[in-house]
């Protein structure tokens, strides 16, 4: 299960990162040279697969973080469930989460806009820029995700311990009925 | 208008607080020394070993909805502020505390006390109830700061949407 985990926690920042670079660079572009078809794909659907990405990433790293934290043998039940409920609760997640990063990232210039410009030249300090907000864009979207994710861990975790706490009491209650008195 | 999604998610916000809050203290200071008082020590372990579970499937349960009740909260809000921001650190912290406490030292409590009274419960309890009282006063220091963010200006505003 933790392998599985780490697979596609490595899975979603590797995707994560390649929609993000492509977004801010606007690199759909440069696929449309190559296939127009799939560039026209690539231009309609790397924002989703961006903000899902980011909602994928922030809420396995958050899984990962908080299953170190309990028993082993609590580990397996409560990762997989929660891979199962962070899957479905995924586009949910996503969506407010893309939200929330959208506060604040007008992309109305800044600081670091000028800096980049005075560094690199207008042409490439403007791509950078882009290419900068996306980024920070990606990871509020990770950290909004992450917190989500461990609220749904702690859920699952209540859910997994009462279940087998509820199986053990039940264990005890016959092993008492089945002592003599 | 008082029935709003706004307010029924803040509502549902602030009773999540009041439950995981209200539960901790009410086990630390009123059921645990009532408990100690009252109990044969047997007797007084098979109820403070459930208590410790069903406490912590509550605990549990209102800090989860507490996290997704409070993102939908800033979603109407539409503003960042640099308090925002150390509280939604400090919520974290307290799920990972919370995790550890029901989820290492309550199961191994719940483990360990199974079979009767052991010689290491009571330090694990001691641990159990330092971790909660940690996780209570930073509930509290959240609790705190959501008064800067609603009743006063919130300090920097880091974003917000116009």
């Amino acid at each position: 299960m933790r392998r599985l985990i780490r697979k596609l926690t490595l899975l979603s920042l590797l995707a994560g990162t390649i929609a993000t670079f492509s977004y801010g660079a606007e690199a759909h572009i440069a696929v449309r040279y190559v296939d127009p078809q799939l560039g026209a794909w690539w231009d309609a659907n790397e924002f989703l697969i961006m903000k899902c990405s980011a909602a994928a990433l922030g809420m396995l790293v958050a899984m990962r973080v908080a299953a170190r934290f309990i028993e082993e043998r609590l580990r397996a039940a409560t990762l997989g469930w929660s891979l199962v409920v962070c899957a479905l609760a995924l586009m949910p997640v996503a969506t407010v989460s893309s939200r929330l990063a959208r506060i604040g990232a007008g992309g109305q210039g800044g600081p670091a806009r000028d800096w980049m410009i005075a560094r690199l030249g207008y042409g490439a300090g403007i791509v950078l820029d882009k290419i900068f907000l996306a980024v920070v864009y990606f990871l509020k979207a990770v950290g909004f995700s992450l917190v989500a994710g461990l609220g749904i861990f702690a859920m699952v975790l209540a859910a997994v311990t009462t279940l087998q706490c509820s199986a053990a009491i039940a264990v005890e209650a016959g092993e008492h009925r089945a002592s003599p008195q | 208008m008082m029935l709003t999604w706004r307010m029924l998610i803040l509502f549902i916000h602030v009773t999540a607080v009041i439950v995981a809050l209200g539960g901790s203290l009410f086990s630390t200071f009123a059921l645990t020394p009532i408990l100690a008082d009252e109990l044969a020590p047997a007797d007084r372990l098979r109820v403070s070993r459930r208590v410790v579970r069903r406490l912590g499937t509550i605990v549990l349960s209102a800090l989860g909805v507490l996290v997704l009740t409070g993102l939908g909260n800033v979603m109407f809000m539409g503003v960042i502020t640099l308090l925002f921001a150390i509280k939604l650190v400090l919520v974290a912290a307290v799920i990972v505390l919370a995790v550890y406490q029901y989820g290492t030292i309550g199961t191994r409590i719940w483990r360990v006390s199974a079979a009767g009274p052991d010689p290491s419960l009571p330090a694990l309890q001691q641990r159990f109830r330092k971790v909660g009282l940690t996780v209570g006063a930073l509930v509290l220091l959240i609790v705190y700061l959501s008064l800067g963010l609603t009743r006063t200006s919130g300090g920097i505003i880091l974003a917000g949407v116009r």
